[in-house]
C-alpha cells in the first residue's frame, strides 16, 4: 500500500430484500455457510481508489448514490459484499448524527462510551474531557439527557470528541449540513488545521463549496458506481454540471407536459457564463403558464447563506425578452463587484408580472478567486488618512 | 478483554440500562427472583408438596432457591442476549464496535447480579439457620462457570438468530420454562416417575442443577462430574462463537 492510509479495492455491497418479519430460516442457513447474499439492491459496485497520507478527498453524490454505505465500509461497520477496504492507523468516524448516542445517558455519560469507541479512554479521556466539552460550547446541556439536544447541539458533541482524538483518518458523513453557522466555522476551521499538520481527511458533503475548500480529490458516486475520480475541482463542476442539466431537463420536461408543479412561472435554466474577482454574467430563462411577462429577482449570497446583494427587473425597470410560447429570457451582467474571495451562490427567483410574489428559484453556485486576506465579503472603497 | 476500556464501558452501560427509568429498577435484579422464588414456593411446595431429597435437608424453599437462581441467570441471559444486537441496532450499525460484546456484556451483567444475589440470600439462610453450606458459595463456582459459558454460546446464536428470525424471542421463553420443569429445579430426581427418569437424566442441566444442590445443601467440594459440566459448556461457548463469527458481520444488512 505504499503510504496509502486507505486502500478501497473494487468494494460491492448487496443490501437483501427483506420483510418486516425477518429474513427468515433460510437467509440464517446462508450466511452458516458462508454465502452472503447476492440478489437484492446493489449500494455499491466495483469502487476502486486509494488516499494517501495527508490527503483530503471528497465523496459527492445525489441521496442513495452509496456515500453513507462506502464510509460505513471504510470505518469498519459494514462489511463488503466482495472486495475490501484497508486502513492502516486510527480512524476518527462521524458517521451518522448522534451515532453512538443514548438518548438516556447525558452528553458527558455518553462522551465516555463514544470516545472508548474512538479508542480514547482512561486518564487520556479524562485529561482531554474539558477541552471536548469546551469544544463543544452547550453549556449546562453537557449534563442533561442527548434525548433533549438539538440536532445541532448532538453534532457539536461528536466533532468535539473528534477533536480531541486527532486520528491519522478523519472520516465526517454530512457534519457540515448541521450546527448553527458560527459553529460550522469552527468545524472548518478545525479541519483546515487538522489538514495543515497533515492528517488525512475523507468528507462527504452536498456542498461543493467545502469540497472544494476542504478536499484536493474527489470521487462522484452514482447509483453506486464510481463515475469519476480526480481534482476536487474538476470533479465538482463535472457534478454541478450534471445537476443543472437534470433541473433543467426536469424542468423542460415539466413546461412540455404543463405540469402544476411547475407553477405560474417558473426558472426553467439558469447558466453562470462567466464568473471571476471583476464580476459575473448570467443568463436564464423563464416559463409563464398564462403568457403574461414575468419579473425576475436575483441575488448573490454567501454560500452559508449570508444575503450579499439582491435585484429585480421590476426595481431596475428592465423587461426579460420574450422568446415565444410562454419562455422568456433574461441575461444581467455584475461588474466591478468587489466580492471578496469565497464561495457564493446566485439565486434567480420567478416573480409575478406585478414583481410581488415569487414562485420559484434556481440556484448556481461559483467561487470568487483570490488571495485577499481582507475581511468580510466585499471590498470598500476606502483610503487611510 | 475485559480491561479493555470499550468493553468496561459496555458492560457498565448494561448495567446502567438495568437501573435506568423506573423506580423499582434499583431493586428489579433482587426483586424480581424473589417474587418467582415465591411463587414456586407457593405452588410446588405449598400446594403441590413436593418432597426435597433427604441428603439436602427439609426446607423446600432453600432447595429451590439454590436452584432456581443460576437457572434464571442461564435462561434470562440467553432471552436478553437474543434482543441485545437488535436493541443496540443504533452502535453497531454506526460505529465499529465489536459485535460479540454486545450479547456478552449482557450475560456477564446478568450472571453478576444473580451470582451477587444469591449469595446475600445464601448467607441471609445460613443465618436463619436453615441448612445451607457456606463453602457451597465457593464450590458452586465450576457450575455457574458451566452455566455462564453455555449461556454465552448460546446467547450468541440467539443474538444473530434473532435479527434473521424475528419469532425466535418468542419462543425462548416457553422454551426455557419447559426446561426448567425437567431439571429437578422444583422437585426432587427421586420424585420423578421412573419412566421419564431417563428422559429427565438426558437433559445435562439436570446433572448442573443436581451438582449446585449438591455444593450449596449437601456440602460436597469438587468432583469430576465438574469439569464434564464445565467442558459442555465451554463447548457450547465455542459452537455459539463461531456461529456468531459467520453470521453477525452481515447482521447490518437485516437490521
Amino acid at each position: 500500500m505504499s503510504d496509502a492510509l486507505l486502500a478501497v479495492r473494487g468494494v460491492g455491497k448487496v443490501f437483501p430484500r427483506i420483510g418486516r418479519r425477518g429474513a427468515g430460516v433460510a437467509a440464517l442457513a446462508r450466511l452458516l455457510v458462508a454465502k452472503p447474499a447476492s440478489e437484492g439492491f446493489v449500494a455499491l459496485d466495483g469502487i476502486d481508489f486509494s488516499v494517501q497520507r495527508g490527503e483530503s478527498l471528497a465523496l459527492v453524490g445525489e441521496n442513495g448514490a452509496g456515500k453513507s454505505t462506502l464510509l460505513k465500509i471504510i470505518a469498519g461497520v459494514l462489511q463488503p459484499t466482495s472486495g475490501r477496504a484497508d486502513r492502516l492507523g486510527s480512524v476518527g468516524a462521524l458517521l451518522e448524527l448522534g451515532a453512538g448516542f443514548h438518548p438516556e445517558y447525558t452528553g458527558r455519560e455518553n462522551l465516555k462510551l463514544a470516545a472508548a469507541l474512538q479508542g480514547l479512554s482512561g486518564h487520556a479521556f479524562a485529561a482531554r474531557l474539558d477541552d471536548i466539552i469546551a469544544f463543544a460550547d452547550i453549556g449546562a446541556h453537557i449534563d442533561a439527557p442527548i434525548k433533549t439536544y438539538s440536532s445541532g447541539m448532538i453534532v457539536r458533541l461528536g466533532f468535539a470528541l473528534v477533536t480531541a482524538l486527532k486520528p491519522d483518518l478523519l472520516i465526517t458523513d454530512e457534519v457540515l449540513a448541521v450546527g448553527d453557522e458560527s459553529f460550522q466555522n469552527k468545524c472548518i476551521a478545525w479541519m483546515e488545521r487538522y489538514l495543515a499538520d497533515g492528517g488525512t481527511l475523507l468528507l462527504v458533503s452536498h456542498s461543493l463549496y467545502h469540497v472544494k475548500k476542504l478536499t484536493r480529490r474527489a470521487v462522484w458516486l452514482d447509483h453506486g458506481r464510481q463515475r469519476m475520480i480526480g481534482a476536487s475541482h474538476d470533479v465538482a463542476v463535472a457534478y454541478q454540471a450534471f445537476h443543472e442539466a437534470k433541473q433543467a431537463s426536469a424542468k423542460a420536461a415539466a413546461v412540455a407536459s404543463a405540469s402544476p408543479a411547475l407553477g405560474h412561472y417558473a426558472v426553467t435554466d439558469l447558466h453562470i457564463e462567466h464568473s471571476d474577482e471583476a464580476g459575473l454574467r448570467a443568463r436564464g430563462r423563464l416559463h409563464s403558464r398564462d403568457g403574461r411577462r414575468p419579473h425576475v429577482a436575483v441575488g448573490i449570497v454567501r454560500i452559508d447563506g449570508t444575503p450579499v446583494y439582491g435585484t429585480t427587473s421590476e426595481i431596475d425597470g428592465a423587461a426579460v425578452a420574450e422568446l415565444g410560447d410562454g419562455a422568456f429570457e433574461f441575461v444581467l451582467a455584475f461588474s466591478d463587484w468587489r466580492l471578496l474571495p469565497g464561495g457564493y451562490r446566485l439565486r434567480a427567483h420567478a416573480l409575478d408580472p406585478e414583481g410581488m410574489r415569487v414562485y420559484d428559484t434556481v440556484e448556481r453556485d461559483f467561487t470568487v478567486g483570490g488571495d485577499s486576506r481582507e475581511l468580510g465579503m466585499v471590498r470598500l472603497p476606502h483610503r487611510w488618512m | 478483554m475485559i480491561r479493555n476500556p470499550l468493553f468496561r464501558a459496555l458492560v457498565e452501560r448494561e448495567l446502567g440500562n438495568r437501573f435506568l427509568g423506573g423506580a423499582l429498577s434499583p431493586v428489579w435484579w433482587l426483586a424480581q427472583p424473589l417474587l418467582t422464588l415465591g411463587v414456586y414456593a407457593l405452588v410446588f411446595g405449598l400446594f403441590m408438596r413436593s418432597p426435597v431429597p433427604a441428603r439436602y435437608g427439609d426446607s423446600f424453599v432453600v432447595y429451590l432457591a439454590v436452584g432456581l437462581w443460576p437457572w434464571l441467570a442461564f435462561a434470562e441471559s440467553v432471552t436478553r442476549s437474543s434482543t441485545s444486537l437488535i436493541a443496540q441496532s443504533a452502535l453497531i450499525t454506526r460505529t465499529a464496535l465489536p459485535r460479540a460484546w454486545v450479547p456478552l456484556s449482557v450475560v456477564l451483567v446478568t450472571f453478576t447480579l444473580h451470582w451477587l444475589a444469591l449469595s446475600v440470600i445464601v448467607l441471609l439462610f445460613k443465618a436463619l439457620g436453615y441448612p445451607v453450606h457456606l463453602s457451597g458459595v465457593l464450590f458452586s463456582l465450576p457450575m455457574w462457570a458451566a452455566l455462564l459459558a453455555a449461556a454465552i454460546g448460546l446467547g450468541w446464536m440467539a443474538a444473530c438468530a434473532q435479527v434473521l428470525v424475528r419469532d425466535l424471542e418468542g419462543m425462548l421463553g416457553p422454551l426455557f420454562m419447559l426446561l426448567s420443569f425437567v431439571c429437578g429445579i422444583q422437585y426432587g430426581l427421586d420424585s420423578v416417575p421412573p419412566a421419564w427418569r431417563d428422559v429427565v437424566l438426558a437433559n445435562p442441566f439436570t446433572h448442573v442443577i443436581a451438582r449446585l444442590h449438591d455444593t450449596y445443601l449437601a456440602g460436597t467440594g469438587l468432583s469430576w462430574p465438574d469439569l464434564w459440566l464445565l467442558g459442555g459448556g465451554l463447548l457450547l461457548a465455542a459452537l455459539g462463537y463461531a456461529f456468531f463469527r459467520r453470521v453477525a458481520p452481515h447482521v447490518d444488512d437485516y437490521l
